[in-house]
């Protein structure tokens, strides 16, 4: 077999990045957005996330609570501290707490504490050929609250770091 | 099928690709982000196969009467000085007691027709001489063909600080939330020498723009 030129410029690779940033607590950010038309098809198999830092009012959490995410409330339990989904037609207005996310679960990058997670690359791309826009979203689960919440850390806002990238063809 | 249609390592190692992204990003009014940008040397050029621009939100700018005061009788509205224009119709007045009213109508710099109802915190049928902000109903664009938000190509040098931030080649385009993509059979090539640069422009005066924005560039030798 032979790589022809047309294929190769067929082949588009995009990355879906966020340089080190500040998300505050239950607040979410669109990395990026792939529109995709009909004949499209959109492949996804490496991504990244890094728990860069957490914090409250500015001031870093104490080590044994940045890794030990037990005693940190959280808005959706399924996962951690922070995650990044690819969503399908995603708006500012939703709560990703009530998002489908495309794929699987192990299309879902979660982060349990600080430090640096990847989608597992033994397991199968997301190939999506649905047309629509699919936006990645990367989320922090920590619940923001004015109240007393107990025992239980809130208001835990998280430096983050996300890549991604995505085959167009 | 003839062997100019087959890959070489030499055409590969000429080939490369540019993809800059910008995440979720607020960009104020009349701004211009630069999100990425190469130089061309003679004989190089650069195809943009792939970009796509999504406008999450759009946010008014309040607007301050500054020293200048207004009244309110009945569904009149005068102030102390020329403030009002006819793009205010639709916005929303809000004194410094937190009463607000709807413009309706336009009658001069000086005056505008209101109205209360359905309006939260509704003013009462006189208030007297105050400060207060605007909040626009919609942007005041400063070039209406280029919509809300653009994003495209700029060649040559490029002022960031001055809005239109030259003239966008070939833009996408946005008025309101969604999502725009330059197709496969929409591409462009430009050809060197020459700079290029990746802008995403806000073009209203009054609101700003949360935005996300994903290209692809190839570069390859043409002569």
């Amino acid at each position: 077999m032979y790589v022809l030129k047309e294929y190769i410029e067929s082949i588009i690779d995009l990355p879906a990045s966020l340089p080190l940033t500040e998300v505050r607590a239950a607040d979410w950010l669109i990395v990026a957005t792939v529109k995709l038309i009909a004949g499209q098809q959109l492949t996804y198999r490496y991504g990244l996330v890094q728990v860069y830092a957490a914090s409250i009012n500015g001031v870093d959490l104490a080590l044994n609570d940045q890794c030990n995410p037990v005693t940190i409330r959280r808005v959706n339990p399924s996962y951690g501290l922070a995650y990044l989904g690819i969503a399908k037609d995603y708006s500012s207005a939703d709560d990703p707490s009530r998002v489908t996310w495309q794929g699987t679960a192990a299309d879902v990058i979660t982060a349990p504490s600080v430090g640096v997670y990847t989608r597992n690359q033994e397991s199968s791309e997301l190939i999506i050929t649905e047309p629509g826009n699919y936006s990645f979203v990367v989320v922090n689960n920590c619940v923001a609250s004015s109240t007393d919440s107990g025992s239980d850390l809130t208001n835990v806002d998280l430096q983050l770091v996300v890549t991604a990238q995505i085959r167009l063809q | 099928m003839n062997a100019s249609q087959f890959i070489t390592p030499w055409s590969l190692s000429v080939c490369r690709s540019i993809s800059p992204c910008l995440p979720q990003t607020d960009i104020g009014p009349q701004r211009s982000l630069v999100i990425g940008s190469l130089l061309l040397a003679s004989g190089q050029c650069v195809n943009l196969s792939w970009s796509c621009l999504h406008l999450v939100e759009i946010r008014p700018i309040d607007q301050s009467s500054g020293l200048i005061q207004a009244g309110k009788s009945g569904s009149t509205v005068t102030a102390t000085g020329d403030f009002f224009t006819p793009d205010l119709v639709g916005s929303l007045i809000i004194w410094s007691n937190g009463s607000r009213a709807l413009i309706t109508e336009y009658s001069s710099p000086i005056s505008v027709e209101v109205s209360t109802a359905g309006v939260q915190y509704a003013a009462a049928a006189t208030v007297s001489l105050s400060y207060f902000t605007i909040i626009p109903a919609s942007p005041d664009l400063v070039n209406p063909v280029d919509g809300v938000v653009s994003f495209g190509v700029v060649a040559g040098d490029i002022d960031t600080l001055k809005i239109p931030a030259g003239k966008l080649l070939h833009p996408l385009s946005l008025n309101e939330p969604g999502v725009v993509a330059l197709t496969l059979n929409q591409s462009r090539t430009y050809f060197g020498p020459t700079s290029l640069s990746l802008v995403v422009t806000n073009n209203a005066r009054n609101f700003s723009a949360q935005v996300t924005a994903v290209a692809h560039l190839k570069t390859k030798v043409w002569a």
